[in-house]
């Protein structure tokens, strides 16, 4: 058919009304869309069903616009609110930061947890050392009461020549009380498995008797030992022997040597 | 023409848009509604659902399928024709009485009508029954060519130009 045999076939009509099978109707659109003079025909069919059709009408009720507005805006909400669905991934992204921070918290809790333990710790230590330092002092100011007082003889006693050249140890005595304040800064600490002996002499004729080892004596810092009962004395030796003691001095390893 | 402007921007949820498609047409859907329904309250409440199916639907209309009026045409008939066939409508209009579009444009001479459509208004009233017939069953109703024949008991092949006869009776009361 040709374009213009559509004009007065009816056809355009029943077009306009949707009525014709669907593949007809497409048909028809196809030639109408393509052809101007079919495109005005098509336009005063509508016009004339426009008129007729809003003539049946008994007249709109006004608020039904608004009615009608409202619910595609409460649908269109609905849509955001599907949009919103979206920010569930905002939602999710927001819970894992948050465990993440959680996580982080315990971690960093767990972090001071132990720097705590490392402080008390190390706090522990420090009132250890305190307690220490506190009794290093009471000895000292104890041996200082004790070297103040007249009964203590103060005696040097110079060092080897050979063991401990150029020093000296310095003891106080007292035979009141039988007791022997013994410094020892100056000579070398004694080597592993050695300890220094001391040795209350009697020179004529020479009988060292020993009065104890350094190492099982009171000390301050294993400088200023303090020894009791001490024997009658004219004089004391230092010699270093094995550990334990020995019963004679190794007067090759003799230190120190003084007399009152 | 169709307002293409306005459609493509409803397409787009554009409400200012359909808010004017919806001046634009409302009249004429609710006549081809109350036509079929016979029912104000019932006509109203098919209007609504068309409309917001209008919207939510207007992506699915393209002008190279047809004229936007009547892509609307179908929504419309097919909106009431269910509406009619519901068990509540059914229950609500057992009494009813009526026959075609023609009816209520003589039911309602008295309403406060466009100047535009008094002498279309005429035009209808003189059409012939036959006529009258024929635009009420293919147009209002959406009948298909061979239910009008069966239905007027007319052959099938003077539909289409008895229809155009009838339709040029009117357009001649516009033009």
């Amino acid at each position: 058919m040709k374009a213009e045999d559509y004009l007065d076939s009816g056809l355009l009509e029943l077009y306009v009304y949707g009525v014709l099978p669907e593949d007809e109707h497409l048909a028809v659109a196809k030639v109408v869309n393509r052809n101007p003079d079919l495109q005005s025909e098509v336009v005063a069919i509508e016009t004339v069903l426009m008129e007729l059709s809003g003539l049946v009408s008994p007249g709109l009720n006004q608020g039904l616009k608004q009615k009608v507005l409202q619910n595609i805006d409460k649908k269109s909400n609905k849509k955001v609110k599907i949009v919103t669905s979206n920010y569930s991934y905002f939602g999710w992204a927001a819970a894992i930061l948050l465990l993440g921070g959680v996580l982080w918290l315990l971690k960093l809790n767990q972090d001071l947890q132990t720097e705590i333990q490392v402080v008390e710790s190390e706090l522990n230590d420090k009132k250890v050392e305190v307690v220490s330092t506190e009794q290093n002092l009471n000895y000292l100011q104890d041996i200082l009461e004790n070297i103040k007082s007249p009964e203590f003889r103060k005696v040097t006693l110079p060092g080897n020549e050979i063991n401990a050249p150029n020093t000296r140890a310095v003891a106080f005595y007292s035979d009141e009380n039988n007791e022997l304040i013994l410094d020892v800064t100056e000579l070398p600490e004694p080597p592993k498995g050695m300890v220094y002996q001391v040795w209350s002499l009697k020179m004529e004729p020479l009988t060292p008797t020993s009065v104890g080892l350094l190492a099982e004596s009171p000390s301050s810092e294993n400088k200023i030992f303090k020894l009791q009962d001490i024997p009658d004395t004219e004089g004391f030796g230092i010699t270093l022997e094995p550990e334990g003691g020995s019963k004679t001095p190794n007067l090759d390893q003799l230190y120190a040597l003084g007399t009152i | 023409m169709q307002p293409d402007g306005l459609i493509s921007q409803m397409k787009q949820k554009n409400q200012v848009a359909f808010s004017q498609i919806y001046d634009m047409y409302s009249e004429n859907i609710h006549g081809i509604v109350y036509n079929i329904v016979n029912d104000v309250e019932i006509a109203e409440e098919v209007v609504q659902d068309i409309f917001i199916k209008v919207w939510e639907k207007s992506e699915s209309y393209s002008e190279d399928r047809g004229r936007f009026f009547t892509w609307l045409l179908n929504i419309s008939r097919n909106a009431a024709i269910d509406k009619v066939r519901s068990k509540a409508y059914k229950n609500k209009m057992k009494n009813s009485d009526f026959d075609d579009f023609s009816f209520f444009i003589k039911d309602s001479e008295d309403l406060d009508r466009k100047s535009e459509g008094f002498g279309l208004e005429k035009f209808v009233q003189k059409l012939k029954p036959m006529c009258v017939k024929i635009i009420d069953l293919l147009f209002f109703k959406g009948y298909t060519q061979k239910e009008a024949s069966e239905t007027l008991d007319v052959p099938i092949g003077t539909v289409k130009s008895r229809n155009r006869n009838c339709l040029n009776s009117l357009r001649k009361s516009i033009e």
